[in-house]
């Protein structure tokens, strides 16, 4: 900490301020002054998961996919890497949609966990990429989807999917960079190694451009919106539900069906990051809980909302449908599938959706603590939810093949849960190099 | 302190670009498989000596004839399941043991649903459409399916890279091994679970590898290809060679005196899934024997 | 030679009188030449010339009954055996205008009603790939049973063998229970400073 320097002139209560002040902005760095045991040792565990993860997707590299569950034409062709990809593909708005309200609805009490979202923006899109890549059975080709982009754009979702992935991702990177400037600059002076990189990455800063960045951020909140949902209720949902060829997959309803589970389930991302950390760093001033207050709410209308469309699909596919068609939906509902389907929807998503609009109404009843572990467990449905959209349909194919199973191996669980460890310790990493909490006006 | 992070800055910049305009002239250089580039694969393997002439289809021989349309007529009246066609496919087209069932599979139907309906569910939980091991089955009546080839396919409209392709010339739909990621989109796209994925490498006896089609990697996407290596150098697909029946026909579909036209003239003819709009050339009929009862 | 008591008595030759072993021999050789000529009747009697009364047709089910499938539906009783066995001449087939053909010719007997089969049959496409010409209808179908023979035919479905590998056992454990160690750890760690 450094010594501050004493203006004879002040008087003791002065002096008191000016210390209150320094400790104030360290408040808001304070993971990068100080790193606790806990904190290296869970790194220390999220590796060994990530390293295990990483062996089992070395394994899969060399003897092919074969070490997953999947198969064709009897059985799953896509598991739980695709479910993975479009959870972390779909979880990567929060932060973009809660700084776009920042920016645009001027919510500042939303301000403190801006970056916080941005960061998971970043993190959950790249474990999205690594998981396609997973999923791939040449991944050394890879570059042929860019080498022939060009020819492919004009009718494939996949390629579409690749462009809008790269798009939003540049553009949250590049809001991520602009906003935070202004909180590098402060702290440059301070850190050795850290400062470096921050000189870096203040390249060509000026004073006062803080009003530039703010019009370049306002204007890339509208960009970052429509990319929203041009990817999470667009080029994603495209990919199933334009196929007629897998019952259950082709309905008009896919797009506003998978921008809502987006909507949701990045939003709870964003408030489970911020409550592990305020908790963690004792931030709860510096994050009050009106913000898990407004978040909650939105939470739990859009969770409700996102039941709604469950109980349409649902309908739909079972009132007059087609047979194959009633033969999904039975498995979902009542057959092999069906405890999954119950416990995601009861205890995944009923559950926490009553309890979060309760504490809405009932101002009385709200509890931070509470809305954060219920934010944890409506992701965890998600990832559960996605699963059962990708799956069944797989399983029950239009031709009479018999009906098949997929039971995922530990390969592909092991590859699941290092993606996992993967992104956690990517973003532990960041707030070890970047602060995480966007600096007060002062 | 500005002036020289400038010129640094600027000096960045114009490198970045400059690394940038040259690996763009270096990917547009790389070829674009538009189908006139398959034209031009053939004839550089006609030109190329044996033993190396080998193309992503495995053709070695003639080139596709224009305005064909390559279709096959299966009898579902005829076929006794006995399986011939598929194991004849297997080892004409070097399909691995890992891959099963392999490009064609056949069917166990009964009367209980429509012709193109779903079966019972006991029966698509047991997998007795498929799990038979005597045939003809008294009631029953088979249908052999694999890639139908159609004139609008789902496959070739999402495939990210462009390795399957639909040839104008003759409308086969062929695949490219060497540009496939193996991202299995056109899998789950075919409504017909057509596509075979190779989830590992395949193993194949040396003495039995057919030199004539190309042996695929692992993590490719392989089908059907009406045996191209043959139905373009004037033979029939295999499948239709061996049946022991007689339930399969060959032949140009654009042609009204082939066989397949006039069996398709003189009998009432279907196309699996005709709804989903995929145009399919493989069309069924039921002339032929009677059940068996 | 009988011996008892020390008396040796010659067993004495044969001594019935002269007139019956005569008698006795007639009885043997007409026997054995009753025998032999039954024998010989028996041998080159020819059975398959049997020829019913008046020319009528054989009652084949009374001495020949046999289960039939799906040639059953041809006629009841001896109504099916007519299809293809002459109706006089046991042991001759005989097509549909009844005259006779040779054993060797039977497959003409199949192609009468399957006659897209015998077309196949004759073009090549029919049978075993490699072994038409030689093999008669008869050599994969039963005529009396047809259906029976498909079996050899159909060939059993593919199956993939499973390509799992099995995991690491003792370093899955290992490392279950490092992770394990280090959570509780921070765990415990946050807990005393939290009571600290």
């Amino acid at each position: 900490m450094q010594m501050v320097k004493m203006d004879p002139r002040e008087d003791i209560g002065g002096r008191l301020t000016l210390i209150a002040r320094q400790q104030h902005k360290d408040e808001l760095i304070r993971p990068l002054l100080n790193t606790s045991k806990q904190y290296l040792l869970v790194c220390g565990a999220l590796a060994l998961i990530a390293g295990w993860g990483i062996y089992a997707w070395i394994l899969q590299l060399s003897q092919g996919l074969g070490v997953t569950a999947m198969g064709t034409p009897v059985g799953a062709t896509w598991g739980v890497y695709i479910v993975n990809f479009i959870f972390f593909a779909c979880m990567a708005h929060g932060g973009m949609a809660v700084s776009a309200a920042v920016h645009l609805l001027k919510a500042e009490k939303l301000k403190p966990i801006g970056r916080m979202g941005e960061v998971l923006t970043i993190v959950t899109l790249a474990m999205a990429g690594f998981s396609i890549i997973i999923d791939m059975g040449r991944p050394d080709r890879i570059f042929n989807m860019i080498r022939y982009w060009p020819e492919r754009v004009g009718t494939s979702p996949l390629t579409w999917d690749i462009t809008v992935i790269m798009v939003y991702f540049v553009l949250s990177a590049s809001y991520l960079w602009l906003t935070m400037r202004r909180d590098l600059v402060r702290h440059a002076d301070r850190f050795d190694l850290r400062g470096r990189l921050y000189k870096l990455l203040l390249i060509g800063y000026q004073p006062g451009e803080e009003k530039k960045i703010d019009r370049l951020a306002w204007w890339l909140s509208i960009a970052i919106i429509f990319l929203i949902v041009a990817l999470s209720g667009g080029v994603i949902p495209w990919i199933f539900g334009l196929l007629p060829s897998q019952p259950g997959w082709f309905s008009s309803l896919a797009g506003p069906y998978f921008l809502t589970a987006a909507m949701a389930s990045s939003i709870a991302a964003v408030m489970l990051v911020a409550g592990i950390l305020r908790k963690g760093y004792r931030w709860q001033e510096v994050i009050k809980p009106d913000v898990f207050r407004t978040l909650g709410a939105v939470l739990g209308l859009i969770t409700a909302f996102y039941m709604y469309l469950t109980f349409a699909e649902q309908l739909t596919m079972n009132f007059a449908a087609p047979r194959p068609e009633v033969v999904v939906s039975e498995l979902v509902l009542s057959g092999e599938l069906s405890p999954l389907y119950w416990v995601t929807m009861v205890a995944g998503f009923g559950i926490p959706s009553l309890v979060l609009i309760l504490q809405t109404i009932r101002p009385a009843w709200f509890n931070v603590t509470r809305t954060v572990v219920l934010s944890g467990v409506i992701i965890a449905a998600f990832w559960a939810k996605r699963f059962l959209i990708v799956v069944p349909s797989l399983l029950r194919p239009l031709l009479p093949f018999p009906f098949g199973t997929y039971n995922p191996t530990w390969a592909e669980w092991s590859i699941i849960a290092g993606t996992f460890a993967l992104a956690v310790l990517l973003y532990m990493l960041f707030i070890k190099v970047f602060p995480i909490v966007e600096g007060h006006e002062k | 302190m500005s002036n020289i992070d400038r010129r640094k800055f600027l000096t960045y910049v114009i490198g970045a670009a400059g690394i940038a305009l040259v690996g763009r002239q270096v990917a547009l250089a790389a070829p674009l498989r538009k189908d006139a580039d398959t034209a031009d694969a053939i004839s550089r393997a006609i030109a190329a000596p044996t033993g190396g002439g080998r193309t992503a289809d495995g053709l070695l021989s003639s080139a596709p004839r224009e305005g064909v349309r390559k279709g096959m007529v299966i009898d579902s009246g005829a076929c006794i399941g006995c399986r011939r066609c598929q194991y004849a496919c297997k080892a004409e087209n070097n399909v691995p043991d890992t891959i099963a069932p392999p490009w064609i599979e056949v069917f166990q139907m009964d009367n209980s649903v429509s012709f193109t309906g779903h079966p019972r569910e006991e029966e698509l939980r047991a997998g007795s459409t498929t799990s038979y091991t005597e045939s003809p089955k008294e009631g029953k009546w088979y249908m052999p399916v694999q890639c139908n080839h159609c004139e609008n396919p789902p496959c070739v409209r999402v495939c990210p890279t462009g390795a399957t392709y639909k040839d104008p010339r003759d409308g086969l739909v062929l695949m490219d091994y060497d540009r496939c990621v193996g991202c299995r989109f056109c899998v789950v796209a075919c409504p017909y679970n057509a596509r075979r994925f190779n989830w590992v490498k395949g193993q194949i006896p040396q003495e039995t590898v057919n030199p004539l089609v190309p042996v695929r990697p692992v993590g490719v996407v392989e089908k059907c290809t009406f045996c191209v290596h043959r139905t373009r150098d004037g033979k029939l697909p295999r499948c239709v060679e061996v049946c022991p029946v007689g339930a399969r026909h060959f032949g140009d579909l654009n042609d009204p005196q082939s066989e397949v036209s006039l069996l398709l003239k003189a009998n009432p003819g279907i196309r699996l899934l005709e709804e989903l709009n995929t145009e399919p050339s493989l069309w069924y009929v039921t002339r032929g024997r009677k059940f068996i009862k | 030679m009988v011996e008892y008591e020390g008396v040796v008595e010659e067993k004495a030759g044969n001594t019935r009188p002269a007139d019956s072993g005569r008698i006795f021999r007639w009885l043997v050789g007409s026997f054995f030449i009753l025998l032999l000529a039954s024998m010989g009747w028996l041998l080159f009697h020819d059975t398959q010339k049997v020829q019913a009364a008046d020319g009528a047709a054989l009652d084949c089910v009374t001495c020949h009954p046999r289960e039939l499938t799906y040639h059953d539906q041809l006629g009841t009783g001896s109504q099916a055996c007519y299809s293809c066995h002459d109706t006089t001449q046991m042991g001759e087939f005989h097509v549909v205008n009844g005259s006779v053909i040779q054993r060797e010719d039977s497959n003409q007997l199949c192609g009468q009603c399957h006659q897209s089969r015998y077309n196949s049959w004759k073009e090549g496409t029919h049978g075993i790939a490699g072994t038409v010409a030689a093999v008669g209808c008869v050599a994969c179908h039963d005529p009396h049973n047809p259906q029976v023979t498909f079996q050899n035919i159909t060939k059993p479905p593919l199956k993939a063998p499973n390509s799992v590998p099995p995991p690491p056992q003792d370093w899955a454990i290992i490392l279950a229970i490092s992770i394990g160690l280090l959570f509780t750890g921070a765990v415990v760690l946050t807990r005393r400073k939290a009571n600290a």
